[in-house]
Order: C-alpha cells, then sequence, then structure tokens
C-alpha cells in the first residue's frame, strides 16, 4: 500500500489482479466495480433473466478470483478469462439443469433437452421476451445467439469472443454475419416502413 | 462485424453514404432495405444492452469483502500495515485521519515558535571592561601630567580642571551616544564623581601642605618673638602644626589664633 496511493482506474485489469492478489482491497473493488454489473447481466440473460441466480452465479466467480487468483495466467486478457470462465459456469449449469429435468426435479417436464430441439433456455422464456429482437435471438441456435449477444450485447471483439468461445476468428466473424442477417431480414419483415 | 462498419451504419443514412462507405458495406447491405434493417437491428442491440443492465445488490458485494478480508487477514497483520492503519484508515474523510491531524498540529507548532519569545528586546555587545580601562587611563595621565606640571611649574588647579573637562568629555559622548545605557551612564557618573572627589582630596592634601608650610613658618617667628607668655598657644599651635588637620578651615582658625596671640 502506497501513501500517495495507486491510481486504480488508470490501472489495466491484469495489474488490479496482481494487486488484488496481494490482498489490497480497492484492487478488487475497482475489478468489481468493471465487471460486477456486467457479469451479472451476463448470467442472468443466460441463465433465463433469473437475476438471483446470476448475481448468485457472479458471486461465485468472483468467490473463486478471491480464493484462487493464480487460477487466472497474468498473460492472458482478464476480460476474455473471466467471460470464459463465466461461459463454462453456465455451461455446467445447462448440465445440471439437464440432469435434473431428467428426474424432474426443479423444471418441467415439457422441456426436453436434445441438440435436435429448441435449446432449453428459449423453451423456458421464450414467453418473457417483449420485443421482437429477443424472439428472433431466441430462434436463433444457440452458437449463432451466442456470438451475436457477445459481440453487439456485451460489446466484445470478434477475437474476445473466439478466445472465450476457443474457436477461430473466422469462424466467429461467419456465425456473427448469419446471425445479424437472419434477425435483419426478420425483423425487415415487421418493419412498419417497409410493410406501408 | 467490425466497428467501422457498425459505426457508418448506426450514423449515416443509405443516401448519405460515400461509394467507398458503400462498397465496405456491401457484404453486408446491398440496398436501402437492408441497409435499413440491418439499423434497426444494431439499435434494438444497443437499446437491449441498456436494459440488460443489472446493479448487483449490495449483500453480495458485502458478502465478497468479507471473504475478502478473511482471505487476507493473516496477510495485514504486520507492523507496518498497522501504522498505515492506524494513520491512514480507510472509509475517512482526510481531514479526520491522524497522519493530516499530527502534521497540522506540527505545521502549527513550527510556526508559532518565531513569535514566542519576542517580548525581550534586542541585545548588543557592550565592551564595558574597555570604559573602564579608559578611565583608569586618565587617571594615570592626569597624575603623569600633574607631575609633569609640577616639573614645568604649572598651577595643580588648572591641570586638574583640564583632566576633569577631558572625563566629562569623554562621559558627555557616551551620553550622547543611543546605545549606551542608564545603568551604564549611573556607573559613569559615579565612577567619574570618585575621580573629581579623589582628586579634590588629593589637590586639597597638596595646598594644605604648601599653604600650611609659610604660615607655620610664620607662625613659629612670632612664638619665637612672643616669648614664652603664650604656652598654651604654642602647644596648641605645636599641636597644630603636628596634627595635620584635613580640613581648611581649621587650618584659617589656627592662623587666626596664632595672629591673635601674636598681637598680644
Amino acid at each position: 500500500m502506497k501513501i500517495f496511493g495507486v491510481k486504480y482506474k488508470k490501472q489495466s485489469d491484469e495489474q488490479l489482479v496482481k494487486l488484488m492478489s496481494k490482498g489490497d482491497e480497492r484492487a478488487f473493488d475497482e475489478i468489481y466495480q468493471r465487471y460486477g454489473s456486467k457479469l451479472a447481466a451476463y448470467f442472468t440473460r443466460k441463465l433465463k433473466h433469473d437475476k438471483e441466480k446470476g448475481e448468485d452465479f457472479m458471486h461465485d466467480l468472483f468467490a473463486k478470483l478471491i480464493d484462487r487468483p493464480e487460477l487466472f495466467d497474468p498473460n492472458r486478457s482478464f476480460k476474455t478469462w473471466v467471460y470464459s470462465v463465466a461461459n463454462n459456469m453456465c455451461i455446467n449449469e445447462y448440465k445440471k439443469m439437464a440432469v435434473r429435468s431428467n428426474t424432474t426435479n426443479g423444471i418441467s417436464m415439457d422441456i426436453q433437452i436434445s441438440s435436435k430441439s429448441q435449446p432449453i433456455e428459449e423453451q423456458l422464456n421464450e414467453k418473457n421476451f417483449s420485443s421482437d429482437l429477443e424472439k428472433v435471438m431466441s430462434k436463433l441456435e444457440e452458437k449463432h445467439r451466442e456470438v451475436f449477444i457477445m459481440r453487439h450485447i456485451d460489446g466484445l471483439s470478434v477475437k474476445e469472443v473466439a478466445e472465450i468461445m476457443e474457436i477461430n476468428p473466422g469462424t466467429v466473424k461467419s456465425r456473427l454475419f448469419y446471425a445479424t442477417k437472419k434477425i435483419a431480414s426478420v425483423l425487415q419483415m415487421y418493419n412498419p416502413v417497409n410493410e406501408e | 462485424m467490425e466497428d467501422l462498419i457498425k459505426n457508418i451504419i448506426l450514423n449515416k443514412s443509405y443516401f448519405e453514404l460515400s461509394s467507398s462507405e458503400q462498397k465496405s458495406i456491401q457484404e453486408w447491405a446491398s440496398n436501402e432495405e437492408e441497409f435499413d434493417a440491418l439499423k434497426a437491428v444494431l439499435m434494438a442491440t444497443q437499446s437491449m444492452a441498456d436494459q440488460s443492465k443489472v446493479k448487483p445488490s449490495s449483500s453480495v458485494k458485502q458478502r465478497l469483502d468479507d471473504r475478502f478480508a478473511a482471505k487476507h487477514a493473516g496477510q495485514n497483520v504486520t507492523l507496518w500495515s498497522k501504522f498505515l492503519l492506524f494513520f491512514f484508515p480507510k472509509n475517512t474523510q482526510f481531514f479526520k485521519k491522524p497522519a493530516f491531524q499530527l502534521a497540522m498540529v506540527a505545521l502549527i507548532v513550527i510556526l508559532l515558535i518565531p513569535f514566542l519569545w519576542q517580548e525581550r528586546t534586542a541585545q548588543y555587545a557592550m565592551n564595558e571592561g574597555q570604559r573602564k580601562l579608559e578611565v583608569e587611563k586618565v587617571q594615570k595621565e592626569r597624575i603623569e601630567e600633574r607631575d609633569s606640571n609640577k616639573e614645568a611649574g604649572q598651577s595643580p588647579d588648572e591641570a586638574d580642571h583640564k583632566i576633569v573637562n577631558e572625563i566629562k568629555d569623554i562621559v558627555s559622548e557616551q551620553i550622547e551616544d543611543p546605545l549606551v545605557e542608564d545603568s551604564d551612564l549611573e556607573e559613569e557618573k559615579l565612577l567619574m564623581d570618585e575621580v573629581v572627589t579623589y582628586d579634590e582630596q588629593a589637590d586639597f592634601a597638596l595646598e594644605e601642605v604648601e599653604v600650611s608650610s609659610p604660615v607655620y613658618e610664620e607662625m613659629e617667628e612670632l612664638v619665637e618673638r612672643s616669648a614664652p607668655q603664650n604656652a598654651m598657644s604654642r602647644e596648641k599651635t605645636s599641636d597644630f602644626s603636628l596634627s595635620k588637620s584635613t580640613s581648611k578651615s581649621k587650618v584659617e582658625t589656627s592662623e587666626t589664633i596664632s595672629l591673635l596671640t601674636a598681637l598680644y
């Protein structure tokens, strides 16, 4: 701890994590300020708009960071690392939900988990989607929707999305192109200007 | 989609596009309808991103803070960290921090120190020993001068007056000097008076010897002439001559007596 202070706002994510691992609470506060709400929103959206669950997942992720900061490789980007951890947590949660659905615990029997059927999150929350965009997005395949959300709603770059999803950036671009064109074509049909 | 293309679609209308911009978005939107649809999608995603912002509850942060504190509790208990925590406590305003308060007290003390001993007047160095030496020197000179005057035949009164005037001049010069204090001047005056008194006494003794010697001779002559009738008066005269009284008035009285006895 320095008397005249570290300018935490100007520190990079990686430097903040390094400080945090040494017990600097202010560094942790800054990291939380940067990613707390974003990750909570990410989890909430991925986990069927369940805000409480999203917050719990966000808490678990930061708890993991506090307990084992060495898990983060300082040579990597913290942003992509934290989103990839969040993505993996969601995948694990989907698997748990699938198991529960097979044992009829917690989730309705009507929801079927299979690679061919509609994604489970779409089945759970389809009726809650209010906007046309959300409806169209829900109809997209998971892989296309994820790329689209990460790029346009979470504000990640193509490279970051590729790192988080552990796929080729070219693949990200093609998926993004497909999803955007698909959504645009559907919304074009609902466009009142075009209808006139 | 690159950020450049995204910005072009969001910020411009189709008819505003330049040929180069149209080329760059050709892959995404080949006509105006596709362009508008794409624009609507991107605008909708932006509003969706704004809506989806979730503010986590404070309880989550509190739990994380507790966890963080528990994790690093052992690390923070060092002497230096205790010292820093005492002087720079967190979550307190800067003027409530002990380090700031101590610094202010120290500053006030430093600023007040120069004003604490200002009642005393300035003291200047005075060489008093030299002044005494001057007086002694004058005395010596006076005595030497007197001796020389004796030899030269000058009257001692004139010499004494001259010396006294010299001393007075020296003293008056020192009185005129503003640096000389009153106590010093008083001492000076006392010294001068002592000198003057001593001179007077010395002068008187010399006068007495000089003045009384012719009288004494005259008296002896008178006594021899007037015979031994006045043994009393002769005794008195001899007593007078032997006693060598110190006052001038006594000498005059004895003169008178001796003259009266001579007349008888």
